[in-house]
């Protein structure tokens, strides 16, 4: 069976469906791992609704492992939407990380409460099983997750996914220029090496893929400084610092249409180049795509 | 979206269809072979499933070592074509990017060994 991505939501912020945005899509952040038999899905963004249409039509019962990066409504609204959810034969272990997420599945269950939404979550026929995670490596059903917390107002939280050999990392809403710290050196030559958290290299070294928030271009990002998202080209220095094999830029910016993430694609290649990372695959996550890793 | 006037496989082919099965044929999808062995060629996709290889029994055959005997198969999908590697030997790239399987969308490049395709929708 072996490892692979599927993307089923690539969207930053705010769902984007139409004509514009149809190549990388306009569902939110959503991600799908298949290690063997084992099924686990990073957030439940709106991209979570056709997963679980497609789980269903692939077996049953469903038994998916949820990890999420954090509640913001980008990463959670699909739930209630998760047809799976709904079928008793379902099985949803939904991941915590101890020192920050203790409060996650009442937030997720939070967005189910009448004044949102017509069926609450305490009707919903699954079994849904709070699983907690510790900060590092843990094992779950044979693949060992780690994970890290990422800078991000309210913090998010990034997993690295290892499963015969193969690594994935997948980590969104992550504003990783520590230039952040110093906003008014965010100009300072854009072509020179940015500075990287050393802790942030470690947990991403030597990923088959690296899938990574890079929702804003070098012109945008000095006006978004500390919403906790970064610039793609600082993407390209991370990776390369880390030997990363592939990179796809994730969390796309909800003004930008496909064209707007080509260019930043293409500026990421470029960049790339220049820093001597001729070997790094970069590309744009694309809803739809399915990837085999390793 | 690709024209369809130099298309002599098609002007053939719709002589023997009855009006409904012309009208269904335009509205096809199309797959276009724009370099590789045997390009150009148009292929409209008019079943659920199109497999491409080097194999005689592929729907459409690549006459090349390039290729593997069974390579890809477009599906249908309710929003179109996916396509899907078979375990091809030198894999299936869309958009640049290697994949086991892919929504395709409109204009997407479709490289299958030295073959490349171009899809378009209609």
């Amino acid at each position: 069976m072996g490892f692979s991505v599927t993307f089923w939501g690539t969207r930053g912020s705010i769902p984007t469906p139409g004509p514009s945005t149809k190549r990388f899509g306009g569902d939110t952040s959503c991600v799908e791992l298949r290690a063997g038999e084992t099924v686990l899905v990073c957030d439940a963004g709106t991209g979570l609704r056709k997963l679980g249409a497609e789980l269903l039509r692939r077996s049953s019962p469903v038994v998916v492992h949820l990890f999420l990066s954090h509640p913001h409504w980008d990463h959670i609204q699909g739930f209630p939407f998760f047809t799976p959810a709904y079928v008793p034969t379902t099985v949803m272990n939904v991941y915590c990380v101890a020192g920050g997420q203790e409060r996650l599945r009442d937030l997720l269950s939070g967005q189910m409460q009448p004044d949102y939404f017509p069926i609450r979550f305490s009707d919903l026929g699954a079994k849904i099983e709070r699983r907690d995670l510790q900060l590092g490596a843990n094992d779950v059903d044979g693949v060992r997750v780690t994970t890290m917390p990422l800078t991000h107002p309210g913090t998010s939280f990034g997993f690295a996914f290892e499963y015969e050999g193969a690594k994935v990392v997948y980590a969104t809403d992550n504003e990783i220029d520590l230039t952040f710290e110093h906003p008014e050196r965010v100009q300072d030559d854009l072509d020179a090496p940015r500075p990287i958290p050393e802790a942030l290299v470690e947990f991403v070294r030597d990923a088959d893929l690296l899938i990574a928030d890079g929702q804003y271009t070098d012109e945008e990002y000095p006006t978004k400084i500390g919403w906790g998202h970064a610039r793609a080209t600082t993407l390209v220095d991370l990776a390369i610092t880390a030997g990363v094999k592939k990179l796809a830029i994730f969390h796309h910016d909800p003004l930008h249409d496909d064209a707007r993430v080509d260019s930043i694609v293409e500026s990421c290649c470029e960049r790339a180049m220049r820093l001597g990372g001729d070997g790094l695959r970069i590309f744009g996550a694309r809803e739809g795509f399915e990837l085999r890793i390793g | 979206m690709a024209d369809e006037e130099n298309d002599p496989d098609l002007t053939v082919l719709q002589t023997a269809l009855t009006p409904e099965m012309r009208k269904a044929l335009r509205a096809a999808h199309l797959l276009r072979l724009v370099s590789g062995p045997g390009a150009p060629r148009d292929v409209r996709l008019i079943t659920e499933r199109v497999v491409v290889g080097r194999a005689i029994d592929a729907d459409i055959t690549i006459v090349s070592p390039r290729v593997s005997r069974h390579h890809a198969a477009f599906e249908k999908t309710a929003e179109g074509f996916t396509c899907r590697d078979l375990d091809s030997a030198n894999g299936t790239w869309v958009a640049g990017v290697e994949v086991a399987s892919a929504a395709l969308r409109d204009g997407d490049t479709v490289q299958l060994g030295d073959a490349l395709f171009e899809y378009y929708e209609r």
